[in-house]
């Protein structure tokens, strides 16, 4: 019984897992520049704090895309795309250091220094799907 | 800081980037604090991206038995109470019963940001926390009947209150400043229990929030009015403007109506609230900001004048703006009037009283004794001690001088001071929150007082 679709093959579990992780950086990363720039407009604190936890609950979500990434190298389940997973760690790294930067209190916090490290995060994400290859954050 | 989300791996090559550019914090570490003493304190340029936060926190492994603190020769120590659960101030009633005010912080403050989970862990540790803790909240009464300079009969006066702090007494009053609330209890000199129910003279910024949460009072020369201080809400007005409202102040209160006006503002966190009993003037000490560089801003102690603003968040020792804080109110800084006399950096100066009319030797005859509480914000400890800061005409007039020192034991805390008083015989009392106890600091040849002189009642002129 041959499909009418003839790329149609049921998508592994395991790969399904991974997507569910990296979702939650290309999500938080995307909106901590989004709510950085509100701060930088608006000066209320209320965007700050959301920064924060949007970049947390991204490294979060990055942090489990790369180990379940790790663990599927191990098992063989997919080969390694290194340029790709050096640009998802890098994309981990800058975040990394931006929730150093946004911990700060205040103004100082956010503008420039957080703002444009956003920018790079989302930037690099961009560079990471143009490579147009599965990247593992 | 979402140290614990991310993996060692990730770490250590964050760590590698942090440590390059962090050449500026290591740079500042022969730093001397001396020169952050006095009128005019020299103050570094801040710095607003320090990416990896100085921290160096004492672990608090309380005194062993017969350890004391060291002081300076012409002194002695012992221990005047023990055993107690986190003592922060001491009060003396003018019939010379002490009362030691036990606390600890409210508990709720809500957590806005991943770095609020991270603090409130760093801070347990700097408190001596972990494992089943005692009953703090309480006020006990300690009786030195026969004036020897020990303490005779202890009772607890109040139990289950709302981490309390400041005590003042007048009219068979003892007035008690809660975290959210000044409470009146009748009260005469010699009880040892109180029954009856307080009422509520006042209520003062409270929860949730109550992020510095101590409200020291202190009685008015003439009796009439208390200040009470009320710390702010926040580092530098992170959660808001608006949660600032009559905070970072002090308050004037009528103790008859309740009514109550800000007497002064922008002060951080001040505590220790003291008249100076030849000028009748109100001193402070205050804890500024943090999160700017491990030598700024320096603590300080100033007198307070009507209506005056100094400055926190907008700018600190006067013009030098924080620029974290917006909106800017550029109208604010130009109001700001600098501080009278500076502590150094991070001490978290807590306690203050003045030691005139004092059973103490004569060097220390005239002048204010500071208790530092100890930083844990900066690579190296400082604070950690007992201070004194000579005054002529009613001013500071020289370099402060370590009276009491010893809390420390390499990196690890044996106690750490608090509040101070002078007790019914003359002598210095320290509160020692993380060690519970209440040290007793004497003249070495036995000097007391002729009688008993109150916290709140202005000592007599020199002597």
């Amino acid at each position: 019984m041959s499909s009418w679709q003839p790329t149609a093959q049921p998508i592994p579990v395991r790969s399904r897992v991974a997507s569910i992780f990296e979702a939650f950086p290309i999500a938080g990363f995307s909106l901590t520049l989004a709510s950085d720039i509100a701060y930088w407009q608006t000066e209320n604190l209320m965007w700050q704090n959301f920064s924060s936890w949007l970049l947390a609950c991204g490294l979060a979500g990055g942090v489990l895309a790369g180990l379940w990434w790790l663990l599927g190298l191990m098992l063989g389940w997919w080969r390694a795309n290194w340029p790709a997973a050096a640009l998802g760690l890098a994309i981990l790294i800058v975040a990394f250091i931006n929730s150093l930067v946004h911990a700060g209190d205040g103004w100082t916090a956010v503008v420039p220094w957080g703002l444009a490290l956003s920018g790079l995060t989302v930037g690099l994400m961009l560079a990471s799907a143009l490579l147009g290859r599965r990247s593992r954050y | 800081m979402t140290i614990a989300l991310i993996s060692k791996r990730h770490l250590a090559l964050v760590a590698i980037c942090v440590l390059a550019l962090a050449p500026q914090a290591f740079a500042q570490d022969d730093f001397d604090t001396a020169s952050q003493t006095g009128p005019d304190p020299i103050l570094p340029a801040p710095d607003y991206l320090s990416l990896w936060p100085q921290l160096k926190v004492a672990e608090v492994v309380g005194w062993s038995e017969g350890q004391t603190p060291t002081v300076l020769d012409g002194l002695t120590i012992s221990a005047y109470a023990t055993g107690l659960v986190n003592p922060r101030t001491v009060h003396t009633l003018p019939n010379g019963d002490v009362l030691v005010v036990q606390s600890r912080a409210p508990e709720g403050e809500p957590q806005s940001r991943p770095k609020d989970i991270i603090r409130g862990w760093i801070m347990a540790i700097a408190h001596g926390g972990g494992g089943a803790q005692k009953e703090s909240n309480l006020i006990t009464l300690l009786r030195d009947s026969d004036r020897d300079g020990r303490v005779d009969e202890r009772s607890d006066l109040l139990t289950g209150l709302d981490s309390p702090f400041g005590v003042a007494w007048a009219d068979d009053t003892l007035y008690v400043a809660e975290s959210g609330a000044v409470l009146a209890y009748p009260y005469s000199l010699g009880q040892t229990e109180i029954t009856a129910s307080p009422r509520i003279l006042t209520e003062l910024p409270g929860g949730p929030i109550n992020h510095h949460w101590t409200k020291d009072l202190a009685l008015s020369p003439d009796g009439r009015l208390l200040y009470a201080s009320v710390g702010s809400n926040s580092n530098a007005a992170e959660n808001g403007i608006e949660a600032e409202k009559r905070r970072a102040a002090i308050l004037e209160i009528d103790r008859a109506t309740g009514a109550s006006r800000v007497f002064a503002s922008g002060l951080r966190n001040p505590n220790g609230l003291t008249f100076h009993p030849e000028t009748d003037t109100l001193w402070t000490v205050v804890n500024e900001r943090d999160e700017l560089g491990p030598n700024l801003v320096p603590d300080y102690m100033t007198s307070v004048q009507d209506g005056a603003f100094y400055g926190w968040p907008y700018s600190y020792y006067g013009g030098h703006v924080d620029r974290r804080v917006r909106p800017e109110r550029p109208d604010m800084v130009a109001q700001a009037i600098p501080p009278d006399y500076a502590l150094s950096s991070h001490v978290a100066a807590l306690g203050l009283t003045f030691s005139n009319g004092s059973a103490l030797p004569a060097d220390f005859a005239s002048g204010a004794f500071i208790g530092e509480h100890g930083s844990w914000n900066r690579n190296h400890f400082n604070g950690y001690k007992v201070i004194y800061v000579p005054f002529e005409g009613g001013r500071p007039s020289g370099k402060p001088q370590d009276v009491v020192t010893g809390f420390l034991d390499g990196d690890q805390a044996r106690g750490r001071p608090v509040g101070l008083g002078i007790d019914g015989t003359g002598a210095l009392l320290i509160a020692d929150d993380a060690g519970n106890t209440v040290w007793r600091v004497a003249a070495a040849d036995g000097s007391v007082t002729p009688e008993p002189i109150g916290t709140d009642m202005p000592a007599p002129a020199t002597q």
